[in-house]
């Protein structure tokens, strides 16, 4: 044998061997919940021969890819039973895991030793609130609020007093990306901002980052909130709900084809109409006239999907949710004579999504998403004066809203415990009714119709992504682009926006993290400083209003405490370009010229420390969170061009949270609130311009501190005696808002004494409010 | 257990500390910070008037029940050119026929400004203490052409007027500000009287880049500077009204005048307007009237006019 062939030989043998050593198999499948066959997402996977581990993604998909070997592999969520699988890995294995929720403890006290802890995950400034935890919190009313559970969290702030707007990090709350099922949400809240959306009973799972976003996510400058429904239980139908003051849920959910095809309904509508309305008719009749009135709203999710075989799945879900105010008087006159007066105040959101899940592989995973999302705000008012068969009319309406048709497709590709690689692109097609009142006249069967105010436009905006989740060692780290494509009148921008989060353990229980993030977001809201109303418009970039672009940087440490006490604190840093503003003097009921020209663009800055410190386990749970935050904002055009405090700059912020579960039944949540008051602009003294020209001076914007605003909340829940085989459930929950019944502030105003001083008021809104409710499940 | 009687136990003692009679009274009156009164002053001086005024009041928390005008006779109100005095103006004070109030203002005859020469005005008062505002001579821009056409424009509002165009050169290197106003000489004649009267008319823009703000037409050079340019503008009169021999005038030239003011006076005027056209409305966002005085309140700039006539 030549001294080539000798060679040959070895390097075959050694390539051979070498191959033998790294051959390696997958195991996927799907993850989900044995009781409903709901699909869990976030559950935890690890080896514990190899220590190397995965997470299920959105749709419960897994996948780890090990070395041929015996595998012992753990799967824990939190609230459910571990369970332990023991296997030969000598081939690829599909292996769907359904695990059982925990039976003597609550669901939130169950924490597995094996589940991703705090210090583990590569993301900071992330953070995902259990469902069932959310409905523990006191809330206004009883009225459960995903948001205003959110509002609690570190770095995460209300706007005001009831206000279900989130301000994260110095942002404002249009600059969350707010997506129900992937579908972005543009009003989130009902009745003026006091109520969420979001029906608690319809939720599966809640997530909120406030930065280290992935590259996954774009299109907005400070969070992403992901909202995930719940599928339908497959196993058997069930149904809870709750009758509480203000408004009575209803959610019915089971198998259409069992373990293939399952739905889900939920509604909430609230009743303060159904009550009054009597009383204002007799009112109106003992008048000799006629009246009506609607004060409502309601949400109604809905969703069904369809397991076509192990590779394939559909999901359609939908969810429609409004706002109903209205009066209609008639004043009789005369026999054939009679004036009718109406005003209307309509606003809400229309979403739905069709997607569709496909395994490719066991180590690539495709969803395909349609949207479709609609937000849209109605004002009008009418006037008919009716003599006989003549009639003159007059109606006027403000129209605003915006419409969008999207697709998406993403992947998940994991090639092995050490990458967890995403990537994907999608296309939005916007079309924007930025403000338009329409007048309609007649008179003398003349009719006229005018119609104001900034016309419609559309844009398309695409994107596409990048991102792996790394392991080396000790260090793990998510790094992404995100790149985005904006087209709206002829104009077109892109931009490239790096994603980068690190994560360094230093020994079993500590982690040093930092991020770094760029944000870019192409629509904006014209929002009002002074009133939270849905007269905010969602307007795009254009020529002249540039895209608003963010950057932030974060660092923190993460660690586990005694196995039951997390602990992170995260100093971060973020400067914001193009945020938009109205001008000086400008208000949102212009119709005298177009949007773009009462807007002005400029800076904003904002920076802080956050500490969070949260017990998950035991009778007694709950966190504690303080921020201390600066936020600014610069404008040319706003307070001659000088840098002022955002109206939203709160310097301390505390929330304190705690639940304690006296036994099975009976458990009380309690709350406390505490924040620096809003920055506000008050008129502070009167100058004399010439010889007697009267100026009164604001000195400088958000000059005026209001109050400092707390609040302590609590909710008791006693529950009916399990019994088994008795599947009705029951919870009653007695709570109040406000316990102390601190005058907290809503807003100033000016006024005059019974002298007829002037004076300057703080109007508070809610004194302590009790609440009860009735929750059920069957 | 115990922990749970804890709990309601402190709850009730809150809610019985928060009992009072006000208990769900949800208006509570604000604390406004205390305002030191402080001078404000106004002067807007142009160059081609030598006797001019500067009005010096003080200023008073927003919740203070005062007059509207405030004077403050006592002052001391001089004008430093480099650092230099180069006037000292003295108070003079008359009834006003309308209000039935007495108005007051400091005078000064001798006022000429030269460019490059830094002017500060200084008001200062025993009670008020001091305060101050510089400003340059911004620098002069000649009318190079103005054309007249009667009934040659639509203004931006859609109305038609006489239109006049003005030829400038705007200087380079530097942001320029100016206004417009047009002045009618009317020969004036009755039965017994034969005059050349002069009158303010009014102005209003034809090209968009002339803002109509409330004390006139005003623009800046952000979109021509350097540049020649030619500003469009309706100008709205009558050649001929009245009746011969009973109160007839007849329009006899125009004459148009272009002031290079400061950024100062610019952004004043402009806040200004704002200000004005949106005090009343609750929705609209505050406004922040520009000022340039230290240690007080108020507007003081330098206007420098350039004048063109043509016969009509």
């Amino acid at each position: 044998m030549s001294l080539l062939k000798k060679w040959i030989l070895l390097l075959s043998v050694c390539c051979t061997a070498t191959t033998l050593l790294a051959q390696k198999y997958t195991i996927s499948g799907y993850i989900s919940d044995a009781d409903n066959g709901e699909k869990l997402i976030a559950a935890n996977v690890f080896d514990q021969k190899s220590v190397a581990g995965t997470v299920s993604n959105t749709y419960g998909f897994y996948s780890l890819t090990l070395p041929a070997d015996s595998v012992i592999l753990s799967f824990s969520y939190i609230g459910f039973q571990s369970q332990e699988v023991r296997l030969l890995l000598d081939k690829d294995i599909k292996l769907n895991i359904a695990l059982s929720a925990s039976v003597n403890l609550t669901t939130v006290e169950v924490v597995s030793e094996k589940l991703e802890r705090i210090e583990e995950s590569s993301q900071m400034s992330r953070i995902e609130v259990p469902i069932e935890q959310i409905k523990k919190v006191p809330a206004l009313l009883g009225e459960v609020d995903v948001l205003k559970t959110l509002q609690l969290l570190p770095g995460v702030q209300s706007g005001g007093e009831g206000q279900a707007g989130l301000y994260v990090r110095g942002g404002s709350p249009d600059q969350n990306l707010v997506l129900l099922d992937g579908v972005p949400v543009y009003n989130v809240s009902h009745l003026l901002g006091f109520f969420s959306v979001f029906n608690a009973d319809a939720i599966k799972n809640v997530t909120l980052t406030k930065g280290g976003v992935p590259a996954r996510f774009g299109g907005r400058l400070s969070s992403v909130l992901e909202i995930n429904m719940k599928e339908g239980n497959m196993e058997e139908f069930h149904g809870e709900g709750s009758i509480g003051f203000v408004s009575s849920k209803l959610t019915l959910e089971g198998p259409i084809i069992k373990d293939k095809a399952s739905f889900i309904v939920s509604g909430r509508r609230t009743y303060v109409d159904l009550i009054a309305r009597p009383i204002i008719r007799n009112q109106a009749e003992e008048d000799g006239d006629q009246a009506d009135l609607k004060l409502f709203f309601y949400d109604l999710n809905a969703k069904v999907n369809y397991k076509i075989n192990d590779k394939h799945r559909l999901y359609l879900s939908a969810y429609n949710g409004a706002d109903v105010f209205g009066f209609e008087t008639r004043q009789n006159l005369s026999e054939n004579n009679f004036t009718e007066l109406e005003g209307n105040t309509d606003w809400g959101n229309l979403i739905s999504a069709l997607r569709w899940n496909y395994q490719i592989s066991n180590r690539l995973f495709a969803n395909t998403t349609l949207t479709h999302s609609r937000f849209n705000f109605d004002f009008g008012s009418s006037v008919a004066e009716v003599f006989g068969e003549e009639q003159d009319f007059f109606s006027a309406k403000y129209l605003s809203g915006i419409y969008d048709w999207a697709g998406k497709i993403d992947f998940d590709f994991i090639p092995n415990p050490n990458h967890y690689i995403r990537f994907g692109g999608g296309a939005t097609h916007h079309t924007y009714e930025p403000g338009a009142i329409q007048f309609e006249l007649e008179f003398d069967d003349d009719f006229q119709q005018i119609q104001l105010g900034s016309e419609q436009s559309k844009s398309w905006e695409y994107s596409a992504y990048v991102e792996d989740d790394m392991q080396f060692g000790a260090l793990k780290a998510n790094v992404g682009l995100h790149a985005t494509l904006f087209s709206v009148n002829g104009q077109t921008y892109q931009n490239v926006q790096p994603r980068v989060g690190l994560r360094y353990l230093l020994n079993n229980d500590i982690a040093l993290k930092a991020s770094y993030t760029k944000m870019v977001q192409y629509i904006n809201l014209l929002t009002n400083e002074s009133l939270s109303l849905p007269t905010d418009l969602w307007v795009p970039s254009t020529e002249r209003v540039r895209p608003q672009d963010a950057w932030q940087t974060a660092i923190g440490v993460a660690t586990t405490v005694f196995d039951q006490y997390e602990l992170s604190i995260e100093g971060y840093y973020k400067q914001m370009r193009n945020v938009i503003s109205y001008k000086e003097g400008a208000s949102f009921i212009g119709i005298e010229n177009d949007w773009q020209d009462r807007v002005t663009q400029g800076d904003g800055e904002a920076y802080g420390v956050e500490l969070f410190f949260q017990k998950k386990k035991g009778r007694t749970t709950g966190w504690l969170g303080y921020t201390l935050s600066w936020n600014w904002r610069q404008f040319d055009e706003i307070n001659s061009g000088e840098r002022f405090p955002f109206k939203y700059d709160r310097r301390h912020d505390v929330s304190l949270v705690l639940s304690y579960d006296f036994n099975e039944r009976i458990s009380l949540t309690g709350s406390w609130i505490y924040g620096t008051g809003n920055s506000i602009t008050l008129p502070l003294y009167r100058y004399t311009l010439f010889s007697q020209v009267d100026i009164e001076n604001i000195g400088r914007k958000n000059a005026f501190r209001m109050k400092p605003y707390h609040r302590m909340d609590l909710n008791l829940s006693i529950a009916n005696k399990k019994r088994k085989f008795k599947k009705w459930q029951s919870t009653f929950n007695i709570g109040a808002y406000n316990v102390y019944n601190r005058n907290n502030p809503y807003f100033v105003t000016t006024g005059l004494t019974a002298s007829g001083e002037r004076t300057f008021r703080q109007i508070s809104l809610f004194p302590i409010v009790p609440s009860i409710s009735y929750q059920f499940s069957f | 257990m115990k922990l749970f009687k804890n709990i309601i136990t402190i709850v009730c003692l809150l809610l019985l500390v928060s009992c009072s009679e006000d208990f769900f009274d949800s208006i509570t009156e604000v604390e406004i910070p205390e305002h030191e009164p402080r001078l404000s002053v106004t002067a807007t001086f142009n160059n081609n008037i030598r006797k001019q005024r500067v009005f010096v009041n003080y200023s008073v928390g927003i919740l203070d029940d005062s007059p509207n005008a405030r004077r403050v006779p006592d002052a001391d109100v001089r004008l430093f050119e480099d650092g230099v005095l180069r006037n000292t103006f003295t108070y003079f004070s008359r009834m006003d026929g309308n209000s039935n109030e007495e108005v007051g203002w400091f005078e000064s005859d001798d006022l000429e400004f030269l460019p490059e020469k830094e002017y500060t005005l200084v008001a200062n008062s025993d009670t008020y203490g001091q305060a101050t505002a510089s400003q340059q001579l911004p620098t002069e821009v000649p009318i190079n052409n103005l054309t007249f056409k009667e009934n040659g424009a639509v203004d931006i509002y859609g109305d038609r007027g006489n239109e006049v165009t003005l030829e400038i050169n705007d200087p380079a290197g530097e942001e320029n500000y100016y206004s417009i106003s047009a002045l009618v000489f009317y020969r004036f004649e009755d039965q017994d009287t034969k005059a050349l009267i002069g009158e303010p008319v009014p102005v209003s823009p034809v090209d968009p880049i002339l803002e109509d703000l409330n004390s006139g037409i005003f623009l800046n050079d952000a979109s021509f500077n350097g540049e020649a340019f030619t500003l469009r503008a309706a100008v709205f009169f009558e050649k001929e009204e009245g009746q011969l021999g009973f109160n007839y005038r007849r329009a006899e030239r125009i004459r148009i005048v272009l002031s290079s003011i400061s950024k100062d006076r610019y952004l004043f005027e402009k806040t200004l307007s704002n200000y004005y056209d949106n005090r009343d409305n609750p929705f609209a966002e505050p406004v922040i009237v520009h000022e340039n005085v230290e240690g007080g309140s108020g507007i003081f700039t330098l206007t420098t006019p350039s004048e063109a006539e043509i016969n009509l």
